[in-house]
């Protein structure tokens, strides 16, 4: 994913990958759906930044609009991209609490 | 915090700007969100190649490029006024605190108006100048107001 996403923005851009694994949504849904999940209130400059990287890249896809919202949705590719990178994230994770010392 | 829509470069407005406007209209204006929208405009002008892959996306940023050069000029010469002005203004208000013994206040003025200044260098990449050229401008503003900060302060 590193060379997909340039680092300054592989948080943003992965959270917005996740929050569209489940279904379509437009800007305000992504932000609301990641808040509840994460806490991470993302502003809406920085997610149309990381929106525009993931469109350009071909992982997200925009939908026909709806009255004056957006919504987008994963796409193939962009799927695979956030699978791999969890699974990394999941044996990182898995190795990091195996190695701390019970307390 | 409507207006610094007009911030971004127009080949990015044409493709978001009516879907972020519906966003932004849901947010509480604050200090926070007026900083992401501008560093989001900051981006999109470094950045203009995540606004359009698609061939018709494509064109449309070649007649939206043909607009801003028609006016390119214009908005260049009042990119670099405003920045000089500004440095000048930041300078000599530096200047003039630090006679006063206001050194605190010197120091502030002139920490506030480096952001003021970045904020004033967008009309410059608004112009869709070459980024060397508009990063090198920034560059002189910085270095008038770092100058100054040595010189009154050192």
């Amino acid at each position: 994913m590193g060379e997909e996403l340039p680092e300054r923005f592989a948080e943003p851009a992965l959270l917005i990958l996740v929050s569209l694994a489940d279904g379509p949504k437009h800007g305000w849904a992504m932000m609301e759906d990641i808040e509840a999940h994460t806490g991470v209130r993302l502003g809406p400059g920085t997610l149309y930044a990381a929106l525009a990287r993931l469109e350009s890249r071909g992982l997200v896809a925009a939908l026909p609009a709806q009255v004056r919202r957006r919504p987008y949705e994963l796409t193939a590719e962009g799927a695979r991209v956030l699978r791999e990178r969890l699974d990394a994230m999941a044996r990182l994770s898995a190795l990091g609490l195996g190695r701390l010392v019970p307390t | 915090v409507r207006w610094l829509v007009r911030l971004y470069p127009r080949a990015w407005r044409l493709r978001y700007e009516e879907e972020f406007l519906e966003l932004l209209q849901a947010q509480a204006p604050s200090l926070r969100l007026w900083f992401d929208v501008v560093a989001g405009a900051m981006d999109a002008h470094l950045y203009p190649q995540a606004t359009f892959q698609t061939d018709t996306e494509k064109k449309m940023k070649s007649i939206a490029c043909g607009e801003e050069k028609s006016v390119s000029l214009g908005r260049s010469v009042a990119g670099a006024l405003s920045i000089v002005g500004l440095s000048l203004v930041a300078v000599l208000a530096s200047v003039l605190l630090t006679s006063q013994g206001y050194r605190d206040a010197s120091e502030l003025t002139l920490l506030l108006s480096f952001p003021l200044s970045t904020t004033l260098t967008m009309p410059l990449y608004t112009a869709e100048l070459r980024w060397p050229v508009a990063l090198g401008l920034s560059v002189v503003v910085t270095a008038l107001i770092v100058g100054g900060w040595a010189v009154n302060l050192g």
